[in-house]
């Protein structure tokens, strides 16, 4: 039981971490800082997860990146393109309607729960 | 080496060539933002630990897959490996028959026994197996590796993804009217055995005594000569039933064509080898004087019920065979309108 809903529940998060991700990029960050900046907003999200996915992301074109050599230690900066900050408009319109919808839904099913 | 380097070297060594850099440089300054200005390797453990496996990591950085064979071909290659598997057991039975046939006089009739047939086609079939599945196998994965396209859409027998016009080309065959596979196999089986028989039944019929080195053939039943001077036929039936296999495989279900065929081919079969078993001295005399003994009657008595035996089974068969076979091609096609 306990395995099955840690899937089910993998399952649920993956579609919206890309948006999550994207909704923190306006600025420029380095990898582990937009892990703190997630986990103060309460998204916990697996390292071994987001890395890759900043690079596959940046191979879509959706962000852009900068080595800064600057500081002691050279530090990779992400940034969203204009190309995504389009496509993360799309996406976030999506997820309110999506959202919206499935609201409406599970409303809808917790009323007749109660009646059953 | 310290710890962090082992860990990235373990990622990266994972990775293609072009992309090893610029992810080993992105690693480092990752670890050690995640580590305070002084650390010990307990934290350093910690920070790696969060990081998990390189194994892991390494194969989300790659676009490689971590699979053999993926969702995109694993259905048709699970449906060639059905068909092509059985083909190349068939094939390579068929192979080794003609080879025993033809080497048969060379190699010594004497040493030809059932153990060693069986064992023969035992590691044959084994090693076909092995073969093809290795081969076919091996074909997959590469294709899973070479396809740029892979979105992981299954694809269907024609190599396309699937669409609603496919199912035009399937035929749907009713459970009764299909071919079954056991059918086909043990035709097959039951064709190599019979033939087998009739080639060496000098060597295989018989009465056997356990002697130092086991079981052996003492005194032969049948007269070998008598058999082969049939083998015109002999060919010929083995050559409808290999027809007549491949034509199931082919058709899939039964029409009335496979039940005429049938019914001919066991018509003829029956008539020819009615006539061996009447010929006189088919059986061998000594067979027949110890059979006579141990059974306490006389030589005529002994060779009329085993000649009688013989041809009523033979008889039975062949009539439940003709019968099963037009039952079953009789069967309404429900499916059709």
């Amino acid at each position: 039981m306990d395995k099955l809903f840690q899937s089910l529940l993998t399952e649920l998060r993956r579609g919206s971490l890309t948006l999550a991700v994207l909704s923190q990029l306006w600025d420029q960050k380095y990898g582990y800082s937009l892990v703190q900046s997630l986990d103060q907003l309460g998204i916990s999200i697996e390292q071994n997860t987001l890395y890759p996915l900043l690079r596959r992301l940046e191979k879509q074109g959706l962000v852009t990146s900068t080595w800064d050599t600057s500081e002691n230690r050279p530090r990779k900066y992400y940034q969203l393109s204009q190309y995504g900050q389009e496509v993360y408009h799309q996406l976030k319109k999506e997820w309110i309607d999506q959202t919206e919808k499935l609201n409406k839904v599970l409303n809808k099913g917790d009323v007749e729960d109660e009646f059953s | 080496m310290n710890l962090v380097d082992t860990y990235i070297h373990e990622v990266t060594r994972r990775l293609p060539e072009k992309s090893r850099n610029e992810i080993e440089l992105e690693l480092e300054s990752i670890i050690y933002d995640m580590l305070p200005d002084e650390y010990n390797e307990k934290e350093v453990e910690s920070v790696l630990e969060k990081l998990g496996d390189p194994a892991v990591l390494a194969s989300r950085y790659s676009d490689r897959p971590m699979h053999l064979i993926g969702p995109k071909y694993y259905d048709i290659y699970l449906t060639l490996l059905k068909i092509i598997l059985p083909v190349s057991i068939i094939i390579s039975l068929v192979s080794v028959a003609a080879v025993q046939f033809l080497n048969g006089e060379d190699m010594g009739m004497a040493e030809l026994t059932l153990t060693a047939i069986f064992r023969e086609t035992i590691s044959n079939v084994i090693s076909v197996s092995v073969q093809t599945f290795f081969w076919l196998t091996l074909l997959f994965a590469v294709m899973e590796r070479m396809d740029k396209k892979n979105d992981g859409t299954p694809l269907s027998i024609n190599f396309r993804p699937w669409t609603p016009e496919d199912l035009k080309t399937v035929t749907y065959i009713p459970r009764e009217k299909a071919v079954r596979k056991m059918e086909v196999y043990g035709a097959i089986i039951w064709t190599a055995i019979w033939a087998t028989i009739y080639f060496y039944a000098d060597h295989l019929l018989g009465i056997y005594e356990k002697g130092e080195n086991g079981w052996k053939l003492v005194t032969p039943a049948v007269n070998q000569d008598l058999l082969l001077s049939f083998w015109p036929f002999v060919i010929l039936f083995i050559g409808s039933e290999i027809f007549l296999v491949v034509y199931k495989l082919i058709k899939r279900e039964w029409d009335s064509k496979m039940a005429w065929f049938t019914t001919i081919y066991e018509i003829i079969s029956s008539i020819v080898f009615i006539i061996i078993f009447t010929r006189p001295n088919f059986f061998k005399e000594d067979f027949l004087q110890l059979n006579s003994e141990m059974l306490n009657t006389s030589l005529s008595v002994v060779e009329n019920s085993f000649i009688w035996g013989l041809c009523i089974i033979f008889i039975l068969n062949a009539l439940y065979t003709v019968s099963d076979s037009f039952k079953r091609a009789k069967i309404i096609h429900s499916g059709n309108k």
